[in-house]
């Protein structure tokens, strides 16, 4: 490993931020009767890890406290910008598949970019807080709630900063759902074209979508072997260890092409009663009977103790 | 009227494989979401999981009907129609094959925001020549919309409901025919699809103090060519369109394109979603945000027949979108 080691208090700090994504999640299920937490419990690790340690962000340029939804951008007119919540660079974040936008608003709570009031206030009705964001969402970039949209959005990102000379990184999550639309290869393809020493993409492997596990749904096999051979630098690490993951992502951001971190995560870490939900492939949109709820509430409440 | 059937597709699909044996339905990770989990474990080799690729799925829809197969391809509207579009546009439109595409989540009915709401699938299926365009109503419709467009020879678009859907309607559907609802000719509202019952309950509300007001559904968008509501729409004073669709490309734009072409005098007043985009929430803040709700159809109508109404405000919103079964499956 190249890279330098997390200091304890780094390590600290990262696990918190984990721990409090995995909390904010819990917390939007329990109100709104359901939502993507096992999509939070798989990134809380990595999103934790890229807000604190890794990517350059700068300071939000939007307020703690987001506005109340104005309309959708018009020419000249963009409206609210979601990306505004990230900062101005020189890295930028961007998430292709909006279903983990709720896992990002936690991460901004957590990590001081957002009042964690506007959580609860402004995933209602008429708020910017959506459960599958739009890009006015707050730190949400692109309107990327259908899969296999973004990562192109995130390649464009990229050759235009490296034709201006304007540095820092465009990080792009995407999830391996995605692997199965053509147009995230396409993109992928563009990206290893145009040598895109400036794309760092982050892949959530969580092996899972609607229907159930991807197996037995639609195979995608070799994912890290798919994406080597297709000219990006490929790096893998299991999602919930924060050491070895901080190090695989800093040989990721110094490496020399358009690369990729394929993160294999566990997405019913976290909570007890999720991992009976994977073997029974009810996973993806995890809706609460009335006895998880009271569970979920007291796991919460113990990780709002420790934290 | 008005009783809520569960899933009346789920059935309809079952019994369609039952009694067509080169029927096979594909799906794009949406099976149990799209009612088609019945006919997956029933008839497993007769499924294809195609994954989330719809434009290789639409191509291979193709494909299967060029080998005698009759694919069914069942999605959330989105999925059916706006991304595959080039796809069914030269491998399905074009050839005129025999497939069908059910998409669910008509218009502003879902928090998934402006990637899950379908407010364009009207507009973009009848713009195709040789498509058949279908948008149900009602729990009768889901259970008989499938044996009525089993003759159609080219690619069939529905528009369908999921999940509780209310029964309005006795009689299957008949294709290129209409419904009337209630007769009347002073005002006479059109609708199509998701807000029937809304309409339906608005129109018998109005009918207390206005009995001329006449209420038709409509499920064969296209061909467009029900020569007995073509002679109501002409001889009507106003009509009213309704639709959970944007008014520029979906019933509205159907029905005056008749009244046009006809030299018709008749007035037009559209109720739909106007020429935006949209955002997520639930279901009854976004119709009243977006001018669908009761509300909105109610003084629409009263405005046609000339009755002053207080003007009608845009909810701020507020309520927390809760994540019932029948919104949330799926997305």
């Amino acid at each position: 490993m190249s890279a330098t080691p997390l200091t304890p208090q780094a390590l600290h700090e990262t696990q918190r931020v984990a721990d409090v994504i995995r909390a904010h999640a819990a917390e939007w299920a329990i109100r709104a009767n359901g939502g993507y937490l096992a999509q939070s419990c798989g990134v809380a690790e990595l999103f934790s890890l890229l807000h604190t340690q890794v990517m350059d962000l700068g300071p939000s340029m939007a307020p703690l406290k987001p506005p109340r939804f104005s309309g959708t951008p018009t020419p000249g007119n963009p409206g609210v910008r979601g990306e505004d919540w990230l900062g101005h660079g020189p890295d930028i974040f961007i998430i292709s598949p909006a279903h983990y936008a709720s896992a990002h608003y936690a991460t901004l709570a957590a990590t001081g970019r957002l009042d964690p009031t506007a959580l609860a206030e402004d995933s209602t009705d008429g708020g910017l807080l959506e459960m599958i964001g739009a890009e006015h969402s707050p730190g949400m970039v692109v309107t990327s709630g259908s899969l296999g949209i973004a990562l192109g959005v995130g390649v464009g990102r990229a050759i235009a900063r490296k034709r201006v000379g304007k540095p820092g990184d465009v990080w792009v999550m995407i999830s391996d759902g995605e692997l199965q639309e053509g147009s995230t290869w396409e993109a992928i393809q563009l990206a290893v074209s145009e040598g895109l020493d400036n794309l760092r993409i982050v892949l959530d492997r969580n092996d899972m979508q609607v229907d159930g596990k991807m197996p037995q749904v639609m195979p995608i096999g070799d994912a890290a072997a798919k994406l080597r051979a297709f000219g990006l630098n490929v790096f893998e690490h299991p999602a919930h260890d924060i050491p070895g993951l901080h190090a695989t992502l800093l040989d990721m951001k110094a490496s020399s092409g358009p690369a990729v971190l394929v993160s294999y995560s566990e997405p019913w870490r976290g909570f007890s009663f999720l991992p009976a939900r994977w073997e029974s492939n009810k996973l993806h949109f995890v809706r609460l009977t009335s006895e998880e709820k009271t569970l979920l509430e007291e796991e919460v409440a113990q990780i709002w103790e420790r934290s | 009227m008005g009783t809520l059937v569960n899933k009346p597709f789920y059935a309809a699909l079952l019994e369609h494989g039952r009694t067509h044996d080169n029927v096979v339905v594909v799906t794009n990770d949406l099976t149990a979401s799209c009612e088609a989990d019945g006919f997956r474990d029933a008839f497993p080799s007769r499924h294809v999981s195609a994954g989330m690729a719809e434009q290789a799925l639409i191509s291979s829809l193709s494909g299967m009907a060029a080998e005698g197969l009759y694919p069914i391809y069942t999605s959330f509207a989105v999925f059916c129609t706006r991304r595959p579009y080039e796809q069914i546009l030269l491998t399905l439109a074009y050839p005129a094959k025999k497939a069908t595409l059910v998409g669910f989540l008509p218009g502003l009915v879902t928090p998934g925001g402006v990637t899950h709401q379908s407010v364009d699938d009207i507009g973009l299926m009848t713009a195709l020549p040789n498509m058949t365009v279908i948008e149900a109503g009602d729990a009768t419709d889901m259970e008989t919309v499938l044996d009525a467009v089993h003759p159609v020879a080219g690619p069939t678009y529905i528009r369908g409901l999921r999940g509780e859907v209310p029964r309005l309607f006795d009689e299957p559907m008949r294709l290129g025919h209409h419904r009337t609802m209630f007769e009347g000719s002073d005002v006479l509202v059109v609708v199509s699809g998701h807000l029937t019952a809304s309409a339906h309950s608005v129109v018998a509300d109005i009918r207390r103090q206005h009995p001329g007001v006449g209420l038709i559904n409509v499920s064969t968008l296209k061909p467009f060519d029900d020569e007995a509501l073509i002679q109501k729409l002409l001889a009507a004073t106003t009509v009213v369109t309704i639709e959970n669709h944007w008014v520029v490309s979906g019933l509205s734009r159907i029905v005056g394109q008749v009244l046009v072409a006809n030299h018709a005098t008749t007035r037009l007043v559209s109720v739909g979603v106007q020429d935006t985009f949209t955002h997520g929430g639930s279901a009854a803040y976004l119709e009243d945000f977006y001018g669908i709700s009761e509300r909105h159809i109610a003084r629409a109508i009263l405005g046609a027949l000339g009755v002053e109404t207080d003007s009608v405000g845009q909810s701020a919103g507020g309520g927390i979108v809760t994540l019932t079964e029948g919104v949330a499956e799926g997305l």
